[in-house]
């Protein structure tokens, strides 16, 4: 039995250790929102926080997120109200919609690091692939993310 | 959208029966009258309802196209909305499953594919919009004892001169006592609130909490989990494998043996997935071990060797020039997956699918239940381009769950997905053109050669009509698609050569290939717009004054290039800079290109922007069109650049991203898109940004270089960005 910190909630899973902490969220703790995309971390749909830091979790063992705090997509906010959700809203950013959260977790984790990151910020931090092509959407969103939370702090 | 929303019966029973109001819908066909009732009788009856609207004001359409990205949830949702004038915030939408109600009318099957979804419901869906509004204007003035002609209505809302007015809401039941009218009036443009206007996309908000279902995300009771490994070598079949060691594995429930592969049922994906490398299994290659695509490639130059050597002996010039284009695979980033419930008298599927007719299908070829007794319900497509609309993946879900007797979701792993896709095929062509003295092409030759997916598409999704040889009495129809003017060719070659004469051959070659964004369009907006980008140099004439004569009499042509000549600033390239430009017309839409590119002092490539220019007629959401456009492009740029599916020992030899490297945001250049004001109906729109891309950009290298490149990727040439 192992204990994770999963959006603020303490819980116990049992589950074997070399599973990836991906399958856990997804299949044991029942969320969803975190997507599995190749298996290898190439593509980064199954990007979550682990204390703070977008880390890609198909291929990290449950047993090594030790204490860990856990943020996924349904916990990055209840209402779509952190600034890079608001800035995807406003932008429409996704198209088929199926690496955002990945995206998303991405961003949200530049922006909690670097509050205003040039295009160069960007390019190497978001190594994210999106296949419906929403790059410069993205691109753009972070910006007007970085913007809006300029304006509320 | 919630699961619980996803079955059909449920569907019936919640989504529509559970409160009274005004059903619409009418069926698949064009010519189909419209039908209408209260909800509060019959409601089995009707199953063709495509709009249902609440006592409450609630208006519920149903979808008929798949969402994989391209906007239609929204862009179909907002020509039904249009006619009806209806509160754009009180509408939701559900998903069709499968019923023969919401056929495509051009398809004449439940599939969406070939970039038609708005083109071929603009008229009809607006009807039916267009009839609830009639229903309902007619409702009030009964009620008011007024005119109906006198009524206007706004947001839901009937309203009258007198004042009086009446929600739609209210209006529904008495609206539900009436006819529908048989030829609704529809809107002129000048009255249209949301056609034209970049309304935000219904689908945003779920996609960005996590909380949109795919297939994926399908999780019924007792469900159990499936993967798949199927022989790597195309045409193998299981040798050996060790079924003690998988079944002796934690969570293990059954190992299903599939036509060319083993499945592994466990009570977790990942238990599923130990339990496969624990199968141990050895595969025989069967007959296909030692191909290779050197081989293919000296097949395809084998079969450019059938034109003739000299054709135009007294021509002023001639050009005898050679273009190719490898396997591209589609990888949607939602790897395949189907979930599946077999009875011996039910099946029931849950699947991100562009062909639900294609999975009942294959559904029912599996059960041996009638087409019709398979309930399929599709979710969101975490992707598309195509490859969603094979049915192999379903197929093998409904052979799994047929042999367990539970729910099983079956998920695919990349590689599987990367090694088992229905890849764009490899292609060449050849082109014997001939110059008359003022540079016009007086003859234009071509030749192409390419493996087929047109017998097998036949065979998968009619199987009762898999004994006709269509394919050997007709070709395949497309693989000239913009190359030729043969009468079934929807998009003909246009420039006004002085003879055109086309030949083709199909290939056979042992690896599986089908319906890639933009499909034959990808190679032919390739070799034909760099083939007359050398006839202008070969003329010693501007590429666009070149094209711009040859396409005099065709206005759309010109009116795209014209628009993309003015926002590319065409022929003033900053310094150092070079441009190429491309024009291709696919799916009824015209798109125009120009890459501006500039080589480092090391030779690297830098695209500092590709501008487009379309001309799809009315753009029913602009906000959307840009962003398909906008994918399209990139989507084409990352095949032109370096994509590319070998095969070696009859396999393929790519995996996953590492080694299929698709293009990364730090590399997507600035894409600009700019549409041609028109009052033309919609055409296609997801797909014809593709094409022009690759011959743009090869055509900029050779302003830049002088050297012209003739096969694709650009990588086997030593150019990368």
């Amino acid at each position: 039995m192992l204990t994770l910190k999963v959006n603020g909630q303490t819980m116990d899973v049992d589950v074997e250790p070399d599973t990836p902490l991906l399958w856990v969220l997804r299949e044991t703790i029942g969320l969803v929102g975190t997507r599995f995309g190749c298996g290898q971390g190439l593509c980064g749909a199954c990007t979550v926080h682990l204390d703070g830091v977008a880390t890609r979790t198909c291929v990290l063992p449950v047993s090594d997120v030790g204490t860990a705090e856990i943020t996924t997509i349904e916990g990055l906010s209840t209402d779509n109200s952190h600034p890079v959700q608001q800035a995807w809203t406003e932008l429409d950013v996704p198209q088929c919609g199926y690496c955002q959260s990945g995206q998303i977790m991405a961003a949200a984790a530049l922006l909690a690091e670097n509050p205003l990151p040039s295009d160069s910020d960007i390019d190497a931090a978001m190594t994210n692939i999106c296949r419906c092509g929403t790059y410069s959407r993205i691109r753009k969103g972070i910006h007007r993310a970085a913007g809006l939370a300029a304006r509320t702090q | 959208m919630s699961v619980s929303e996803l079955s059909r019966r449920r569907f019936l029973q919640l989504g529509l029966g559970a409160s009274a109001g005004l059903l619409i819908g009418c069926g698949s066909r064009e010519l189909d009258p419209i039908a209408s009732f209260a909800t509060t009788r019959e409601e089995q009856r009707f199953r063709n309802a495509w709009l249902h609207i609440d006592t409450d004001g609630g208006i519920n359409f149903i979808v008929p196209s798949t969402e994989m990205g391209q906007g239609v949830q929204t862009a179909l949702t907002m020509l039904v909305a249009e006619e009806m004038d209806a509160d754009w915030i009180r509408i939701r939408t559900t998903f069709a499953p499968y019923d023969p109600a919401f056929d495509n009318p051009t398809y004449f099957i439940q599939v969406t594919g070939g970039s038609n979804s708005v083109s071929s419901y603009w008229l009809k869906l607006r009807k039916l919009g267009a009839a609830a509004r009639a229903m309902l204007v007619e409702a009030a003035a009964q009620r008011w004892d007024v005119k109906p002609g006198d009524c206007s209505v706004a947001g839901s809302v009937v309203s009258h001169p007198s004042g009086r007015s009446l929600g739609f809401g209210e209006l529904a039941e008495a609206a539900a006592q009436l006819t529908p009218p048989d030829d609704p009036v529809l809107k002129t443009p000048d009255r249209f609130r949301l056609i034209g206007r970049p309304v935000p996309r219904l689908d945003t908000p779920a996609k960005i909490s996590g909380g949109a279902i795919y297939g994926i995300d399908v999780k019924l009771p007792g469900m159990l989990y499936a993967t798949v490994a199927q022989s790597p070598v195309f045409g193998g079949k299981v040798a050996s494998f060790d079924e003690a060691a998988a079944m002796a594995m934690p969570g293990v429930r059954k190992v299903v043996a599939l036509d060319d592969g083993l499945a592994v049922v466990a009570d977790s994906h990942w238990r599923a997935l130990k339990g496969l490398e624990a199968l141990a299994i050895r595969f025989d290659d069967g007959p296909n071990a030692d191909r290779s695509s050197e081989d293919f490639t000296l097949m395809l130059e084998a079969s450019m060797q059938k034109m003739d050597r000299e054709p135009f002996p007294d021509a002023a010039q001639r050009l005898d020039v050679e273009y190719q284009a490898p396997f591209l695979a589609h990888q949607p980033l939602e790897p395949m997956n189907c979930t599946a419930h077999v009875t011996p008298t039910s099946c029931r599927l849950w699947v991100p699918t562009q062909n639900l007719h294609g999975a009942a299908a294959a559904a029912a070829v599996v059960t041996g239940l009638p087409r019709q007794e398979i309930e399929v319900n599709v979710t969101h497509l975490g992707g598309g381009f195509g490859r969603r609309l094979e049915s192999d993946f379903v197929q093998q879900a409904v052979i799994i769950a047929k042999d367990v007797g539970q729910p099983v979701r079956l998920l695919w792993t990349r590689e599987e997905d990367m090694q088992h896709d229905f890849y764009r095929p490899v292609t060449r062509a050849r082109f014997q053109i001939a110059l008359g003295a003022d540079g016009t092409p007086e003859e234009w030759y071509t030749r192409i050669a390419s493996p087929s997916s047109f017998q097998k598409v036949l065979a998968d999704n009619f199987p009762e009509f898999s004994w006709l040889p269509v394919q050997a009495l007709l070709g395949d129809v497309n693989m000239l698609a913009g190359l030729g003017k043969s009468f079934v060719q929807s998009n003909p070659f246009p420039y006004a050569v002085g003879k055109l004469k086309t030949e083709d051959e199909i290939m056979d070659i042992p690896v599986p290939n089908g319906s890639h964004r933009s499909v034959q369009h990808s190679f032919s907006g390739f070799c034909k717009e760099a083939a007359i980008d050398e006839c202008a140099h070969a003329a010693g004439q501007d590429p666009l004054a070149y094209r711009r004569r040859l396409l005099a009499e065709e206005p759309r042509y010109l009116g795209v290039m014209d628009l993309v000549a003015e926002k590319a600033d065409w022929g003033r390239p900053p310094p150092g800079r070079f441009q190429g430009l491309a024009v291709h017309r696919s799916f009824e839409t015209y798109v125009a290109e120009v890459a501006e590119i500039s080589f480092t002092e090391d030779g690297t490539l830098r695209i500092h922007r590709i501008v487009c220019a379309v001309d799809c007629g009315v753009v029913v959401n602009p906000a959307i069109a840009e962003s398909q456009v906008h994918g399209a492009v990139i989507w084409g740029l990352e095949n032109t650049l370096r994509c590319e599916i070998t095969i070696r020992g009859g396999r393929v030899e790519q995996s996953n991203f590492h080694d299929y490297e698709v293009l990364h945001l730090h590399e997507a250049p600035d894409v600009e898109v700019h549409f041609v004001p028109s009052a033309e109906p919609p055409t296609g729109l997801g797909e014809p940004g593709a094409p022009p891309v690759a011959a743009a950009l090869t055509n900029a290298i050779f302003a830049a270089t002088g050297r012209r490149i003739r096969t694709l990727p650009l990588s086997r040439h030593g150019l990368s960005i």
